[in-house]
């Protein structure tokens, strides 16, 4: 068996609601309640839930953006999972070439490694002599074909992906999804999470089901999204009243 | 290491604040005389014309405490909201945090560095030439850069969980403006409020700035080691507080 880069013990993360001064005792929110799962080397696992199970703070707590208030995250030393993000951080003045270089290393490559992959984020981005210009004269649809060149290249230990994403037009979108698979394909580590079913038996080898915070399957991605999709045609979602944080 | 991708992610981002603002005012660098110089006329009005104190050296005078001023109050300022601010993007990325007080205070310090400058040549024009207690200069600047950063870093960490704070940081630099010796020198005061005046570090650091520039002597060492053992200890704390709420203050932004 592959080895565990990241391993969740029974996770938990609680959120602390906004309240007045003078509106009482604060509530205390779980979004996380009890996680349990092993992100192995190599493998593309798949987190199936509804939406505000806690997919998103769960996402958060791999990418290392939030520490859990309770259980064990092990995450193997010097190793970084970074989540697949558009853009994150960009600068309206700078121009498409400085904005790589400087999202790059947001999301956690070296400054060196972006310089090098300029070339390629250029030709991805299909952006042209645009490149050069600030990002303030690009289209929304150009600049996230610049962010996601940009995210494609940083190649993180561990790949985290909330949803898949499609940006751009039609043609973009297809190139940009079959990327992304060829990446998951080629024995990348990544995380994806979804609320389809599909999306995770296509791309993933194992799943996690999370319902209100807690982890209530994991195993074969085809087991668990059968077991997902069963639960979501036998009960309506009105349990799922607590809101996505 | 981690640390050197980070300094970059610190240098790329400042410089892309000042070309930004540079490039988004017709006026561009003239904007970031233009406050300290408003100060300056202000108190300039007050001094001569309604005090009716005299004026040799006023100009001069005033200049030292509001241009110095100018760098702790922006820096603060745009610090403190730093990390709120940034509350969509480190819901997405991880960075320590202290990187985004740091880019703030980088950017004012770049920009007071270029206006103290111009001052530099000022003084010296208006016959005010350097001596050798100029040696005390950069321990000086040095000294204020601490103090900044020992107010502003906590702040930063502070205002995600207390967005009130932010009202109140602009109202506190006021009145704290006030008592820095701007406008007056210590001797204007009675000698038993001279202890209380010299508890607010901008006040010692304004006189030592006077002291070097204006009147060729050395600052009061006493005083400015009382400033750095100050800064010391905060940045100490400060340091703490980082680690407590690294992983953290991220929930604290609701936006």
């Amino acid at each position: 068996m592959h080895e565990a880069l990241i391993s969740l013990n029974e996770v938990g993360v609680c959120y602390r609601r906004p309240h007045g001064f003078f509106k009482g005792s604060r509530s205390d929110f779980w979004a996380l309640k009890s996680v349990t799962f092993n992100v192995r080397q190599g493998e593309t696992i798949g987190v199936l839930g509804r939406n505000g199970a806690g997919k998103s703070t769960l996402m958060r707590v791999l990418a290392g953006i939030i520490a859990p208030d309770r259980g064990k995250l092990e995450i193997r030393q010097g190793m970084r999972s970074t989540l697949l993000s558009i853009g994150v951080g960009s600068h309206s003045t700078l121009s498409g070439r400085e904005n790589a270089i400087l999202n790059g290393m947001m999301l956690g490559a070296s400054k060196e490694k972006m310089v090098q992959s300029l070339d390629r984020i250029r030709e991805f981005s299909e952006l042209g002599e645009f490149f050069d210009e600030p990002i303030y004269t690009y289209s929304s649809g150009m600049a996230a074909r610049l962010g996601f060149a940009t995210a494609l290249e940083v190649d993180p230990d561990v790949l985290l992906i909330d949803e898949m994403l499609s940006v751009g037009d039609s043609s973009f979108q297809q190139k940009s999804a079959k990327a992304l698979q060829q990446r998951l394909k080629t024995g990348k580590t990544a995380v994806l999470v979804s609320h389809d079913s599909k999306v995770i038996m296509n791309l993933c080898s194992r799943a996690v089901w999370i319902e209100n915070g807690i982890s209530i399957a994991e195993g074969e991605a085809e087991v668990v999204a059968k077991q997902y999709e069963a639960s979501m045609k036998g009960d309506s979602p009105a349990d799922s009243s607590e809101p996505s944080v | 290491m981690d640390w050197h991708r980070y300094w970059n992610i610190v240098i790329y981002r400042t410089y892309a604040e000042l070309k930004s603002e540079v490039q988004l005012n017709y006026m561009g660098y003239i904007w970031w005389l233009l406050e300290p110089l408003l100060n300056t006329v202000l108190f300039y009005v007050i001094l001569v014309t309604i005090l009716e104190q005299s004026t040799t050296g006023a100009v001069s005078f005033l200049l030292v405490g509001s241009i110095t001023w100018q760098w702790l109050n922006s820096s603060i300022l745009s610090a403190a909201n730093s990390i709120f601010d940034a509350g969509g993007m480190l819901k997405q990325i991880y960075l320590p945090k202290v990187i985004l007080p740091l880019i703030s205070i980088l950017t004012s310090t770049w920009k007071f560095l270029f206006i103290f400058a111009l001052l530099l040549a000022w003084v010296w024009c208006t016959g005010y030439l350097p001596s050798v207690t100029y040696l005390a200069l950069p321990l000086i600047l040095l000294l204020q850069l601490a103090v900044i950063l020992a107010f502003s870093l906590p702040l930063a960490a502070i205002i995600p969980y207390f967005p009130d704070a932010r009202v109140a940081v602009d109202a506190i630099l006021r009145s704290v403006m006030l008592v820095s010796g701007i406008f007056f020198s210590v001797d204007k005061l009675p000698p038993d409020y001279h202890f209380y005046f010299y508890l607010n570090p901008m006040a010692v650091l304004i006189e030592a700035y006077r002291a070097v520039l204006l009147d060729g002597k050395w600052p009061r060492w006493d005083l400015l080691s009382y400033v750095g053992i100050f800064c010391v200890c905060a940045l100490a704390l400060t340091t703490w507080l980082y680690i407590r709420v690294d992983r953290s203050v991220v929930k604290a932004i609701h936006r």
